[in-house]
């Protein structure tokens, strides 16, 4: 009998479809990088200590200059004030080899209060990768508090940019609810807060892509 | 009796009171020592939360601290 119908048994060729540009991939021709700046956009050469290997720092920022200006300040000050000694001789009583000394221990004073505060402000970062959020905080000698969310357990995300000082040099706070263990993280004092809540939202939307495309890590 | 009294009194009496200043500063400076350690140490452990550029430039600051401490307590012990 001669065939009524006959199946197609060829496969038929998968559709190619374009990789999908993810916002770390847009961020990298957008790079902003440098050793002293508060806001980094796919820096190089920066790695933190949970970091996974295929995990990619998107956004690392710091507190915005200006909240070093006070310290600033009282260095410059701490540093000029043993010439108040040209004109009030303070230490006049001591014998002269204690003078020295004194000043050399205000100096070291001096040096070890500007070199904690400076400490302080380049360490305390935020960091932002593909996969989670990371607020490393050092609150004193040898004390550390890390506190980190997956992007997929952010659920709001805001931001305050508060007072004259802030709003005319661009700087606030993002605060993100999670549903992790610590139920929110603010990023205090980071320039551009819109931008990073702005990246933040996107980075979530991404995530919820990769669920429904199964490509969630 | 009155004469051993008497000898301690004047013992008490011509002691250097700047050594004992002397004394004072010295371990102002060993304290001082001790704080350029920790901040050393301070430094390697936040080296090892978030490396970046100036991780390496700022072990060198941190170790070069605690000889200008070391070499500031070696010249009070000579000049005072």
């Amino acid at each position: 009998m001669p065939d009524i119908y006959t199946a197609v048994t060829t496969k038929p060729e998968p559709k190619k479809t374009a990789k999908r540009e993810t916002v770390a991939d847009r961020l990298e021709k957008e790079r902003v990088d440098g050793a002293l700046k508060a806001y980094l956009v796919r820096p190089h050469r920066v790695r933190f200590e949970t970091q996974d290997k295929k995990e990619k720092v998107v956004l690392l920022l710091r507190r915005h200059w200006l909240t070093n200006v006070g310290w600033l300040l009282t260095s410059i000050l701490m540093l000029l004030s043993p010439l108040i000694l040209k004109l009030v001789p303070l230490l006049s009583f001591l014998p002269r080899r204690f003078q020295i000394m004194t000043l050399i221990l205000w100096y070291l004073m001096t040096l070890a209060f500007i070199f904690e505060k400076f400490l302080a402000w380049y360490f305390n970062v935020n960091i932002i990768t593909d996969e989670r959020i990371i607020d490393i905080d050092f609150y004193s000698l040898g004390y550390k508090e890390v506190s980190e969310a997956k992007i997929d357990k952010v659920q709001d995300v805001s931001y305050i940019t508060g007072g004259g000082i802030r709003s005319l040099f661009n700087y606030g706070d993002v605060l993100i609810q999670t549903a992790g263990e610590k139920p929110q993280l603010i990023f205090e004092a980071v320039p551009t807060p819109q931008i990073v809540a702005k990246l933040l939202n996107e980075l979530i939307l991404e995530e919820e892509q990769e669920k429904l495309d199964g490509r969630a890590r | 009796m009155v004469g051993r009294g008497e000898t301690m009194i004047e013992q008490l009496t011509s002691i250097d009171i700047w050594k004992i200043v002397k004394i004072g500063y010295l371990i102002a400076i060993l304290l001082y020592i001790v704080f350029t350690i920790i901040v050393a140490r301070q430094v390697n452990l936040m080296d090892r939360a978030v490396n970046g550029r100036l991780n390496d430039l700022l072990k060198i600051i941190s170790w070069a601290h605690f000889i200008i401490a070391i070499l500031a307590g070696l010249l009070a012990l000579i000049i005072l």
